[in-house]
C-alpha cells in the first residue's frame, strides 16, 4: 500500500535537466533515503514533494490526495533543513510553538504539545533558551521538535546531519530513527552519505544525474549493486575491465592476469566485454594457493583502525583489498606475494562502460 | 629582537595616526571651556560659551532645524531603501550584484555634481530652491546607504528560515512579518542611522538647495565662520562630537551584534 506516490516527475532549470522521469512510492510509516552525489537531483525531488519547487511534469500524491497543486503552507509536511533554519529571534519554545500558533491552537494545547515535543527530543527544561547559543546537535533537535509538533502527514529531512561532528552525527542518526519509529511518521531523508543511508533506512533510492539508479533495501543495495555506478558509490568496489569466457564448463570473467568464476546473468554470453566490480572485503586472502586463486603482490598497506586496506597488483590491475584488523593482517608487508580468491556471488559484472 | 623593535615602531606610528585624527576634536573640546574669546592662552576655565549657546544663539535653532530635517529625510530613505532592497531580493546573485554596484553610484559621485544637477532639475520644473527640493535632493543621496546595508542582511544563500516557516503553515505575508522583517531590522536601522548622519552633514546639497534665508546647521556654521569665529561654536562642536560618538557606538553595536539586538 503506497502512501507517498511520485509519478513521472520531470524538472529542468534552464537547459539543465535535473529530474528525468522519476517515479517511486513509499508505504506509510517507512523511512526512505534519497542517496546520491551532489547535483543528482535528490534535493530538488524533496523540494517538489514539499512544494518549494514545482515539477515541469508529473504528480505527487500523499495518502491518495494529490499534493502538486497545493502551496507549501497547505501541505502539512514537516521538514528539517541542513542549516537548521531555526528562527533566531525566538526562544526554543517559541520556535517549536510557531506552527501551532499559525494553526491558532489554544495556549493550553500549545503548552502541552511543546512539552511533549521537548521531551521527545530530550530537551526538557530548555524552553527559554536562545537557539543561537545552542550547539549544532541541539539546534537540530529543536528543528526536529518544531517539525513534528504540528503532527505532519510526513517528514522530510534535507541532509540535516551533514553539518555536525561525526560523533554527534552518529548519535543523531540513531535518535532520529528511533523517534521516527516511535511517532510512526513516513519519512524521506536526503543524504550524500551512503553509510548514513544504509544505517537509517527501510529503503534506499540511489540517484545519479536525475535518474533512479537503484531502488532497494539497504542489504540488497550493498550486496547486489545494480550498476557500475552503484557499486562504486555504495562502498568502494574495485572496478575492472574484463571479458566473459567459458572455462571448464564454468562461466568465468577474465582480466589481465586474473580470472574468477561468476554466476550467469540474463543477456550476457561468453565473449562479451564487461566491467567487473568486486568489493575489497569480498576477497579472501590465501596463504596457500588453492583452486581458482589469483596471484597478488602487495604495494602498500594502510591501517585505518578497524580494517587494514591493502593496495596491490592482481595481474596487471591495481586493486584494494580490505582485511579486518587482526594479528594476521598486521604482518602483510609491501612486496609480499599472496594469492586471493572470491566467490561467484561477489563478482558483479555489467555491460562494459568506460569508467577510467 | 628585530621583530620586537619593528612592532614597537609600528605601534608608535599607529599612535601618531590616532593623535592626528583625534587631536583636533580634543583641542576643540578643550577650547570650548576656555574663557579667552580668541582661543588664546593662558587658559581660564569657563562654561559661559555653553550658556551662550543654549540661551542667545541662532546656532541652536539651526541645529534643531537640521536635526528635524535629517530625521524626516532619513525616515523617508529608510522606507524607500528597504522596499528597494526587498525588490532586489528575488534577483539572481549576479544581477543583484549589478544593481548593488549601480545603486552605490550616488555615494561615489561627488555631491557637488549631484547638487548642481538636482538644482537644474528643480529650476526646470519651477520649484527652484525650496524645502521640498532640498528634501528630495537629500533623500536621493542618502537612500543608497539604507539599500546597501539592508542588502547585506540577506547574503546567506543557505538560509532556509522562510521556507521553514512555510512548511509550518505560514502564508507569504505572515512569513514576511514573522521571519523576513526581523532578520532585516538591524540592517535597516543601521542604514537609517547612516543616512541620518550623512544628511546632517551634507552642507553641499543644502547650500545649493535650501530656500534663501533658511539656514540648516552646516549653512549657519559656514556663514558664521566667514564673518568671524566665535567660541560658542567650539561648544556646539563639542556637543555634536559627543552625540556623534554616541551614535557611532550604537551603530557598532547594531553592526556587530545584530543577533543580540534582534532578541531584545
Amino acid at each position: 500500500m503506497s502512501y507517498l506516490r511520485v509519478e513521472h516527475v520531470e524538472k529542468s532549470f534552464g537547459e539543465n535537466r535535473v529530474l528525468k522521469d522519476i517515479s517511486f512510492s513509499l508505504p506509510k510509516g517507512s523511512f526512505l533515503s534519497l542517496l546520491g552525489p551532489s547535483g543528482c537531483g535528490k534535493t530538488t525531488m524533496l523540494k517538489i514533494i514539499v512544494g518549494l519547487e514545482s515539477p515541469d511534469k508529473g504528480r505527487v500524491f500523499l495518502g491518495g490526495r494529490e499534493l502538486t497543486p497545493k502551496p507549501t503552507e497547505q501541505r502539512n509536511i514537516g521538514m528539517m533543513f541542513q542549516n537548521y533554519a531555526l528562527f533566531p529571534n525566538m526562544t526554543v519554545a517559541r520556535n517549536i510553538a510557531y506552527g501551532l500558533k499559525i494553526r491558532k491552537r489554544s495556549q493550553a494545547e500549545i503548552d502541552e504539545k511543546v512539552d511533549w515535543a521537548l521531551k521527545l527530543v530530550k530537551l526538557e527544561g530548555r524552553d527559554n533558551d536562545r537557539v543561537t547559543l545552542m550547539s549544532g546537535g541541539q539546534q537540530q533537535r529543536v528543528a526536529l521538535a518544531r517539525a513534528l509538533v504540528i503532527q505532519p502527514d510526513m517528514l522530510l529531512l534535507d541532509e540535516p546531519l551533514s553539518a555536525l561532528d561525526r560523533k554527534i552525527r552518529v548519535e543523531m542518526q540513531y535518535e532520529i530513527r528511533s523517534i521516527q519509529r516511535q511517532v510512526g511518521i513516513t519519512t524521506v531523508f536526503v543524504t550524500h552519505d551512503q553509510e548514513e543511508a544504509l544505517t537509517m533506512s527501510d529503503a534506499v533510492i540511489l540517484m545519479n544525474d536525475g535518474r533512479i539508479e537503484q531502488w532497494d533495501d539497504p542489504w540488497t543495495m550493498y550486496n547486489q549493486p545494480a550498476s557500475v555506478f552503484a557499486s562504486g558509490f555504495i562502498g568502494k568496489a574495485n572496478i575492472l575491465d574484463g571479458r566473459l569466457v567459458e572455462k571448464n564448463g564454468l562461466l568465468t570473467v577474465e582480466g589481465p592476469g586474473w580470472s574468477f568464476p561468476v554466476n550467469e546473468r540474463d543477456g550476457f554470453k561468453p565473449g562479451d566485454a564487461v566491467t567487473v566490480a568486486i568489493r575489497g572485503e569480498h576477497f579472501h586472502i590465501d596463504r596457500e594457493p588453492g583452486p581458482g586463486a589469483v596471484p597478488f603482490k602487495i604495494k602498500d598497506t594502510v591501517f585505518t583502525g578497524s580494517v587494514r586496506k591493502i593496495n596491490g597488483f592482481m595481474g596487471a590491475d591495481e586493486v584494494q583489498l580490505v582485511a579486518l584488523n587482526s594479528s594476521e593482517a598486521a604482518v602483510y608487508a609491501p612486496g609480499q606475494e599472496l594469492t586471493v580468491s572470491t566467490r561467484p556471488q561477489y563478482v558483479h559484472y555489467y555491460a562494459r562502460v568506460e569508467t577510467r | 629582537m628585530k621583530d620586537k623593535a619593528f612592532n614597537r615602531a609600528i605601534l608608535i606610528w599607529t599612535g601618531l595616526v590616532y593623535a592626528f585624527l583625534f587631536l583636533p576634536i580634543a583641542v576643540i573640546v578643550f577650547m570650548s571651556f576656555n574663557a579667552n574669546k580668541y582661543g588664546a592662552l593662558p587658559y581660564a576655565f569657563t562654561t559661559r560659551w555653553y550658556v551662550k549657546l543654549f540661551t542667545e544663539d541662532g546656532l541652536l535653532a539651526a541645529a534643531g532645524l537640521s536635526f528635524g530635517f535629517s530625521l524626516a529625510a532619513a525616515f523617508t530613505a529608510m522606507i524607500l531603501g528597504t522596499v528597494t532592497a526587498l525588490g532586489m531580493r528575488p534577483l539572481t546573485p549576479s544581477w543583484r550584484g549589478r544593481y548593488r554596484r549601480f545603486i552605490s553610484l550616488p555615494v561615489v559621485i561627488p555631491w557637488l555634481v549631484q547638487a548642481t544637477s538636482i538644482l537644474m532639475i528643480l529650476n526646470f520644473i519651477g520649484w527652484g530652491r525650496s524645502y521640498i527640493g532640498m528634501f528630495l535632493g537629500n533623500t536621493a543621496v542618502i537612500t543608497p546607504y539604507v539599500v546597501m546595508l539592508t542588502l547585506g542582511r540577506f547574503s546567506d544563500a543557505d538560509d532556509n528560515t522562510e521556507n521553514a516557516a512555510r512548511t509550518l503553515g505560514a502564508r507569504p505575508v505572515r512569513v514576511f512579518f514573522d521571519v523576513t522583517l526581523p532578520k532585516l531590522v538591524p540592517g535597516i536601522l543601521s542604514g537609517a542611522l547612516m543616512a541620518f548622519i550623512m544628511c546632517f552633514n551634507s552642507f553641499c546639497i543644502q547650500y545649493y538647495l535650501a530656500p534663501f534665508g533658511v539656514r540648516t546647521l552646516p549653512i549657519e556654521i559656514f556663514t558664521l565662520v566667514r564673518s568671524g569665529y566665535t567660541p560658542d561654536m567650539n561648544a556646539l562642536a563639542a556637543v555634536m562630537a559627543l552625540a556623534a560618538a554616541g551614535v557611532a557606538l550604537l551603530l557598532n553595536k547594531m553592526g556587530y551584534s545584530g543577533k543580540k539586538l534582534m532578541n531584545m
